[in-house]
């Protein structure tokens, strides 16, 4: 393959926190590449969106990335000064968060909103930048993108935020993009919609994508590549197909388990039994020894690698070897 | 019509009743005073003649109702008309229009002052939380903000007053007298605005849509000054409006301290003298300016907060 337009070499990001070290993310590799879209995906709380606040550099306090590299293009992220690291954002890789209620800025219009990264980065005229704005309103399918464009997001609904958060982000075709559970806060009835259109848009402007989820259902769909996390580690990677035919971690099989198989009814799913663990503390050796039905002597003690089982897919278990 | 204009209109229409319900209660007030109410309407100790106090109480629809007597009234003072000072003689209305432009002067300069100075410093806190800045913001402000305004009055005129002898104490003769009442007005009150302003600043630089400002890669100027500032600026607008009639308050004890010739002397030297037409005047003037205070502040508030006036189905 050719090179990588991310790598993301053992990040480190932890937060500290009064009660302890929140060890968020810890020792996270893999690779993006160009038309890429690579999915993480894991349970809640299991450090996805503090890994992609990370690649942008936006891990709130008391978060601090203590470890790894970034490499994006060639240029390790983490060493760039802030101000040059704000030519990257919106610019080269852009963001779309979890909750479109709370990510419009209130007080401004979503067509200003929009307009706005293409005048920082391109120093764009305002009125051109309007008119792009009205463009890109209707690229995302809003209806009426001249009305749209006059509005504030409080009268629009989850699913219409989440359409102008795409368009925001996309103002300034930037060449990688992280979807943070891009769907999960709207609507059952748009999610599917939504998702279609995130990824018409992606195809046709030739993104690279990181889509973060803890639908596995929806890695099927889309992925190319996917990652499952548990509890700030990388436990299985490869190639969506590969994973899906023959998932190895336990974990991962635990995820297939519970995806809705034709008309079951959700009352019937199967749940990984316990809780993923406290960030804090850690089980030692393997992390997700205590709900794990194979967990041997060994799993305890010490953690398992995260190993090539086939070509192209990694696993970080002991039960295979 | 816009749903700005929409919500201007109602927010007057509420306050309309409110200043009747004023002008009853004063009504009423006038009532229980002992004397002819005639008293309070003719120039006192003056000698009028039988036709002419008749005709003032046609004209003041005295033979009336009490009902109409009120209407009568009402539309005198809303045309400015409050009937003659006992004590002076004049008519009140002269002796407020030469307080209010005093007492204004007073008000606004520390107002504004107050704005002025402490939104700059809460910022300043904000940005550099947990700091010594910060630190020294915060202990500063809660000092001011816990200061009673009589007692640093009283302090400011002992320093710059009589040990350094550097400003005037009393009396409106130069500019250099308003230095030390506008600063009792004042130093309280920035601490309150500083504080206010850093509490909302921090609140919503922790917001998500500064997040995706951020994320944008706007430079920081103007993700702080253009995102943040002009929503966390919303409430310190709306207290800039609600708190007017306080000021008013303050400036009343302010001025009583300095012998500064505006209104707060005058209520103050007409409640010691029973000069209760001159005191009906200047409350009712107190409560208009708090009802239209209020409602300037619930418009503003609504021109900044788009969220303010949606109605439902409004674009
Ligand atoms: N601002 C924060 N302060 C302290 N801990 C945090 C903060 N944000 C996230 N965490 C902790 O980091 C861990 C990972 O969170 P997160 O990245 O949001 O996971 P996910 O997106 O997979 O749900 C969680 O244990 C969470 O409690
Ligand atoms: S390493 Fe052991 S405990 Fe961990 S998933 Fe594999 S078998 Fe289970
Ligand atoms: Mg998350």
């Amino acid at each position: 393959m050719t090179d990588p337009l991310l790598r993301v070499v053992d990040l480190k990001t932890y937060y500290r926190t009064s009660a302890g070290l929140v060890r968020a993310v810890d020792g996270v590799s893999f690779e993006v590449y160009k038309d890429e879209t690579f999915c993480v995906v894991g349970e809640s709380g299991c450090g996805k969106s503090t890994l992609a606040l990370s690649i942008i550099r936006l891990v709130p306090y008391p978060g601090e990335i203590v470890g790894g590299k970034i490499i994006y293009r060639g240029t390790d992220l983490l060493k760039l000064p802030e101000s040059e690291m704000r030519k990257i954002r919106g610019k080269e890789i852009a963001m779309i968060f979890q909750n479109p209620m709370n990510s419009l800025n209130p007080v401004f219009t979503i067509g200003f909103q929009i307009a706005e990264p293409p005048v920082i980065h391109f120093n764009m005229d305002g009125r051109s930048a309007w008119r792009r704005a009205v463009e890109l309103i209707g690229k995302v399918r809003m209806p009426d993108p001249e009305v749209r464009a006059r509005n504030y997001p409080h009268v629009l609904s989850g699913g219409m935020r989440q359409r102008s958060m795409i368009a925001m982000m996309i103002s300034c075709e930037p060449k990688l993009l992280l979807a943070d559970e891009p769907t999960t806060s709207v609507d059952v009835t748009v999610q599917a919609q939504l998702l279609n259109l995130l990824m018409n848009i992606k195809r046709e402007r030739r993104m690279s994508m990181v889509l973060i989820t803890h639908n596995f259902g929806l890695v099927a769909e889309v992925c190319n590549r996917v990652a499952v996390m548990y509890a700030g580690k990388i436990v299985e990677l490869g190639p969506v197909r590969e994973v899906f035919r023959n998932p190895v971690h336990p974990y991962t099989r635990g995820l297939m388990k519970c995806l809705p198989i034709g008309t079951k009814r959700k009352e019937q799913l199967y749940v990984i039994p316990g809780q993923p663990p406290n960030l804090i503390e850690p089980p030692p050796g393997c992390r997700f020894h205590p709900r794990c039905p194979h967990a041997m002597e060994k799993c305890k003690k010490e953690e398992p690698p995260l190993t090539e089982v086939e070509p192209n897919h990694y696993v970080a278990c002991y039960l295979r070897r | 019509m816009s749903a700005l204009l929409r919500y201007t209109v109602k927010k007057i229409l509420i306050g309309i009743p409110v200043i009747f319900l004023v002008t009853i209660i004063l009504f009423s007030i006038m009532q229980l005073m002992p004397g002819d109410p005639i008293d309070l309407l003719l120039p006192p100790g003056s000698r009028v003649s039988e036709e002419k106090i008749q005709e003032i109480k046609r004209t003041w629809g005295l033979d009336k109702p009490l009902i109409i007597q009120y209407f009568y009234w009402v539309s005198h003072i809303l045309r400015g008309d409050f009937g003659y000072s006992f004590v002076t003689k004049l008519p009140v209305s002269n002796l407020l229009y030469a307080r209010i432009p005093y007492t204004l002067q007073l008000m606004l300069t520390s107002q504004a002052l107050a704005f002025l100075i402490g939104i700059p410093l809460g910022v300043a806190a904000a940005l550099r939380r947990g700091r010594f800045t910060d630190s020294l913001i915060m202990v500063g402000t809660a000092v001011l903000w816990s200061t009673p305004g009589y007692w640093l009055g009283l302090m400011l005129m002992l320093a710059f007053g009589f040990y350094l002898r550097v400003l005037p104490i009393s009396g409106a003769f130069s500019p250099a007298s308003m230095v030390l009442p506008v600063a009792t007005l004042t130093l309280p009150y920035l601490g309150m605005v500083a504080r206010l302003m850093r509490t909302e600043m921090l609140e919503v630089l922790g917001e998500d849509y500064i997040r995706t400002a951020w994320a944008k890669g706007l430079p920081s100027r103007r993700v702080v000054l253009r995102h943040a500032l002009r929503n966390a600026l919303i409430p310190v607008t709306v207290l800039f409006f609600l708190n007017l009639p306080w000021m008013l308050g303050g400036a009343v004890v302010v001025e009583i301290i300095f012998a500064w010739p505006g209104m707060g002397t005058l209520l103050y030297n007409s409640i010691v003298m029973q000069d209760y037409p001159v005191v009906m005047a200047i409350i009712f003037i107190i409560a208009v300016l708090t009802v239209i205070c209020n409602t300037l502040g619930d418009v503003v508030s609504a021109f900044l907060d788009p969220r303010i006036r949606l109605e439902k189905g409004e674009y």
